[in-house]
C-alpha cells in the first residue's frame, strides 16, 4: 500500500513544502484585504488541502520512521501535530464560514509552530519506552490543550480588533471581515474551559506516570522540574482564570475574556520553552520531568 | 419596427407631478387594457413606481406606434387632466435611447438612490403585469428579457449593490450583525415610535429577532407600533429595567435633551454586570448622552455615526457607476444589433422568396423544353434543380453578408433600403 501510494515522492516531503503552502495561502489571504479576485478562494482551499495533505503525510512518515515507541517522538512532532490540528480548524472554520477571514490570524500561529519545529529539529526526542495508558493520556490531553489555548488565542485577537473597530464605528472591509464579538466570545469561553480541563488531565496524569515511576525510588518525584513547575503554573492560572470567569460576571462577556486567552496563550508559550529548552520527556537526560527517562527509572 | 417610451421621473419632475400621473398596482391592468383598445396591436408595459411613470410601447410597425401626443392623451384621460398641463413633462425616447434608459432603470443606476434594489422587482412586476394582461409581444419580451438579464449581470459583476446606503441597512448589516451572532435570544429595546425606528425594527425582524419591547411616552403610539412589528409595548416607567435586560437598543424619540445621561447609565451599567450593549441612537437631538459611548461595553452610535457610513458607501457606489454603465453600453448595442437584425428578417424572407419563385419559373421552362427533346432523364432533372439552387445563392450570398454586417451597425450605410429599392421589395 505504501509502495503504491509511491513512498519514492512521499519520502521527499520535507517541512519547507507544507510551510510554503501555508505562507502562500496567507499571502492570498492577506491580499483578501486590498482586492478582489473570484477565482482566490478556491486557490486558497486547494492550497490548504495540499499543505495538510503533505503536513500529515510527513508526520505519518516520521512516525513510521520512529519504528514503534510513543505516536509523538520529539518536540518537533509535537509542535508539527499542534501546527496541523490548528490548520484543520483553520479549513473547516473557513470553508464554514468563508466570509470571513480567519487565515490572517490563523496562518501566522501555524507558521511559527512549523518555524520551532525547524529549529527543533536537533532536539532529543521523547523516551519511547513510554508506552503506558496514562503517557498516552498524558501527551494527548496537554496536545490537545495547546492546540484549545492557540485556539483561544487566535479568538481573543480576532475579539479585540473587532471590538476595536466597532466601538470606533469602523463598517467592516469587504477582504477583512471578522466573525462577530458574540461568536468570538462563545470561541473564547469554550476554549478557555476546554483547555483548562484536558491541561487538568495533562497534570494529574503526569503525577499518575511519576507516582508509578517513582514508588520505591529513593529519588523521588522531580517535583522542582521546570517543565513541572511552569506546567502547574499554567494550569494554576487556567484554574484561576476559569474561576474568575465563573465567579465575577463581568469576566464572562467582553474584552475581559479576551484578555484572559491571549495571556494563558502567553503563559503557555513560557511553558513551552521551559520544556522544549529543558530535558522534560527526554529519553537521554536522567535528572528530571514528568516522563522521566527509563534509565532514571531504573536507578 | 419601433421601441419606444414616454413617461416622467425624478430627474425631470417634481413628486407632485409624478403623484398626479401615478398608477396603482391595481389600476395597471385597467389602464393597459383602456390604452389598447384605442392603440390594438401595440405591444405596452406600464412602469408606475414612486420615482417614475413610463409607458413602453412597441410595435413591428414603426408607423402604428403611438405618437408623444396620443401617449399625453391617455395619461391625462386617465387621470382627468389636461393634456397641454402634461405634454411638456412628458419625454419621449426611441430605439436606441429607449433600450438604454429601460436597461439603466432596471439595473438601478437611473434610481434617485443608485443600487436600490427595489425598482428591478418593480420592472420585473410590471412586465409581468402587462405580459398577465396579454399586453406584452416578441420586443417587448425580448427587451425586458434583456433588461432584467442586464441587471443581473450588473449585480453579479460590479460591487454597486454590495454597500449599503440607508441608515437602518448600514446599523442592522454593517453594525449589528457584527456585533451578534443571531438575534432571536436577543432583547431588543426601541425607545420612540419613530419611522426610522420602525425601519430598523424591520430589518431586525428580518434577522427573526422576537424578543421586542417598546417603550414610549405615549403608550397608544407605542402599540401602535408593537402590533405592526409583533413588539410588547410597555410604559415609560419600563425603560431602566429594559434598558438593565437589553442586549440591543434603538432610540428615536423626539426628545430635546438626553433620555440617558452618563450618571443615570453608570447605575444601570452596575445592575449590567458590563455586559455589551449595543445602541443605535437614531434620535436627533441625541437621547443618549455622547459620553455613555466611552463606557466600557457599551458600543453606541448616533445618526451622525451611520449616516457617514452611508455616504462612503454612496461614494463607493458612484465608484462603480462607470462599469456599470460600460455593461449598459456593451449591452444595448448587443441588444439593437438583434433587433436591427430582426428587421432585416422579413425583407430578406421576402428576397429568398422573390428569387426562388423566379427560379422556380425558370427551371420549369426549361424542364418542359428539355424533356420536349427527350433529353433529360431524373437524374438530369435533380442536378439542375440542384444548379439552380446553388446558382441562388451563390447569387445571394455576398449582398445579405453584407446586409448582416450592416445590420449588426444599426443599418448606418442603409443597404436595407437599397436592397429593397433594387429588388422592389415592398412591404
Amino acid at each position: 500500500m505504501f509502495s503504491l501510494l509511491g513512498a519514492d515522492w512521499m519520502s521527499r516531503i520535507s517541512l519547507s513544502c507544507f510551510a510554503f503552502s501555508y505562507a502562500i495561502t496567507m499571502i492570498l489571504e492577506v491580499s483578501r484585504i486590498f482586492f478582489r479576485v473570484p477565482v482566490r478562494w478556491a486557490i486558497i482551499v486547494l492550497i490548504t488541502i495540499a499543505g495538510l495533505f503533505a503536513h500529515g503525510t510527513f508526520i505519518w512518515l516520521k512516525m513510521k520512521a520512529a519504528d514503534g515507541g510513543t505516536p509523538i517522538a520529539s518536540w518537533q512532532q509535537w509542535c508539527l501535530i499542534v501546527s496541523l490540528g490548528l490548520a484543520v480548524i483553520y479549513l473547516a472554520i473557513a470553508l464554514r464560514r468563508p466570509e470571513n477571514a480567519f487565515g490572517v490570524f490563523f496562518l501566522p500561529v501555524i507558521l511559527a509552530l512549523i518555524l520551532i519545529a525547524m529549529a527543533a529539529d536537533d532536539a532529543t526526542g521523547f523516551d519511547k519506552t513510554n508506552t503506558t495508558t496514562w503517557s498516552a493520556i498524558h501527551g494527548f490531553s496537554l496536545l490537545a490543550g495547546t492546540i484549545s489555548v492557540a485556539l483561544g488565542f487566535v479568538a481573543g485577537i480576532m475579539y479585540l480588533i473587532q471590538a476595536y473597530r466597532l466601538k470606533h464605528k469602523l463598517p467592516p472591509r469587504a477582504g477583512f471581515r471578522l466573525p462577530s464579538l458574540e461568536w468570538l466570545q462563545n470561541c473564547n469561553r469554550r476554549t478557555l474551559w476546554l483547555s483548562t480541563a484536558l491541561l487538568a488531565i495533562g497534570l494529574l496524569s503526569g503525577i499518575i506516570i511519576n507516582v508509578q515511576r517513582h514508588s520505591g525510588s529513593e529519588a523521588g518525584i522531580p517535583w522542582t522540574n521546570a517543565a513541572i513547575i511552569s506546567s502547574a503554573a499554567l494550569f494554576l492560572w487556567l484554574i484561576a482564570t476559569s474561576i474568575f470567569e465563573y465567579v465575577y460576571r463581568p469576566a464572562r462577556q467582553g474584552q475581559k475574556i479576551a484578555y484572559l486567552t491571549i495571556a494563558s496563550f502567553v503563559f503557555l508559550a513560557f511553558v513551552l520553552m521551559f520544556v522544549i529548552l529543558g530535558d522534560h520527556a527526554s529519553n537521554t537526560t536522567a535528572t528530571s520531568g514528568v516522563e522521566v527517562s527509563q534509565q532514571e527509572a531504573d536507578t | 419596427m419601433k421601441v419606444q417610451v414616454i413617461g416622467c421621473n425624478h430627474h425631470t419632475t417634481d413628486i407632485e407631478f409624478r403623484e398626479r400621473l401615478a398608477f396603482q398596482p391595481n389600476q395597471v391592468p385597467d389602464a393597459l387594457d383602456r390604452f389598447q383598445k384605442t392603440h390594438p396591436g401595440i405591444e405596452a408595459v406600464l412602469l408606475s413606481t414612486c420615482n417614475r411613470v413610463e409607458l413602453y410601447t412597441a410595435s413591428e410597425k414603426s408607423a402604428v406606434c403611438p405618437s408623444h401626443e396620443e401617449v399625453v392623451d391617455f395619461f391625462a384621460a386617465y387621470h382627468g387632466l389636461n393634456p397641454t398641463d402634461i405634454a411638456s413633462e412628458l419625454r419621449q425616447l426611441s430605439g436606441e435611447e429607449a433600450i438604454r434608459h429601460l436597461f439603466t432603470t432596471a439595473a438601478s443606476l437611473d434610481s434617485m438612490v443608485v443600487g436600490e434594489a427595489q425598482i428591478l422587482s418593480q420592472v420585473k412586476q410590471a412586465y409581468e403585469m402587462a405580459n398577465d394582461g396579454d399586453f406584452t409581444g416578441p420586443l417587448t419580451h425580448a427587451s425586458f428579457q434583456a433588461a432584467l438579464r442586464v441587471a443581473k449581470r450588473i449585480a453579479t459583476e460590479t460591487a454597486l449593490h454590495k454597500r449599503r446606503i440607508s441608515i437602518p441597512s448600514v446599523a442592522v448589516a454593517d453594525f449589528a450583525s457584527q456585533f451578534f451572532e443571531r438575534f432571536d435570544d436577543k432583547t431588543i429595546l426601541v425607545i420612540g415610535a419613530g419611522e426610522m425606528g420602525e425601519e430598523t425594527l424591520q430589518y431586525l425582524i428580518d434577522l427573526n429577532a422576537t424578543d421586542i419591547h417598546i417603550v414610549n411616552r405615549s403608550i397608544e403610539r407605542a402599540e401602535d407600533l408593537a402590533s405592526r412589528t409583533a413588539g410588547k409595548a410597555q410604559p415609560w416607567e419600563m425603560l431602566d429595567p429594559l434598558l438593565i435586560k437589553a442586549d440591543l437598543v434603538v432610540s428615536t424619540t423626539g426628545a430635546n435633551k438626553p433620555i440617558v445621561t452618563i450618571d443615570h447609565y453608570k447605575d444601570i451599567s452596575q445592575k449590567r454586570f458590563q455586559r455589551p450593549l449595543f445602541v443605535l441612537d437614531l434620535a436627533v437631538p441625541r437621547d443618549f448622552e455622547p459620553a455613555i459611548g466611552d463606557e466600557l461595553g457599551v458600543y453606541l452610535y448616533s445618526i451622525d455615526d451611520l449616516q457617514a457610513v452611508c455616504d462612503k458607501n454612496q461614494r463607493a457606489r458612484q465608484r462603480e457607476l462607470p462599469k456599470a454603465q460600460e455593461i449598459v453600453e456593451a449591452e444595448t448595442a448587443k441588444f439593437m444589433a438583434e433587433l436591427t437584425h430582426r428587421t432585416t428578417i422579413p425583407w430578406v424572407k421576402q428576397l429568398r422568396e422573390q428569387a426562388d419563385s423566379i427560379k422556380q419559373d425558370e427551371l420549369a421552362r426549361l424542364l418542359n423544353k428539355l424533356e420536349v427533346l427527350g433529353e433529360l432523364g431524373e437524374q438530369g432533372k435533380k442536378e439542375l434543380e440542384v444548379s439552380f439552387d446553388r446558382l441562388v445563392n451563390k447569387l445571394l450570398h455576398p449582398p445579405l453578408e453584407s446586409l448582416r454586417d450592416d445590420a449588426s451597425k444599426g443599418l448606418e450605410h442603409g443597404l436595407l433600403d437599397a436592397l429593397k429599392k433594387l429588388f422592389q421589395l415592398r412591404e
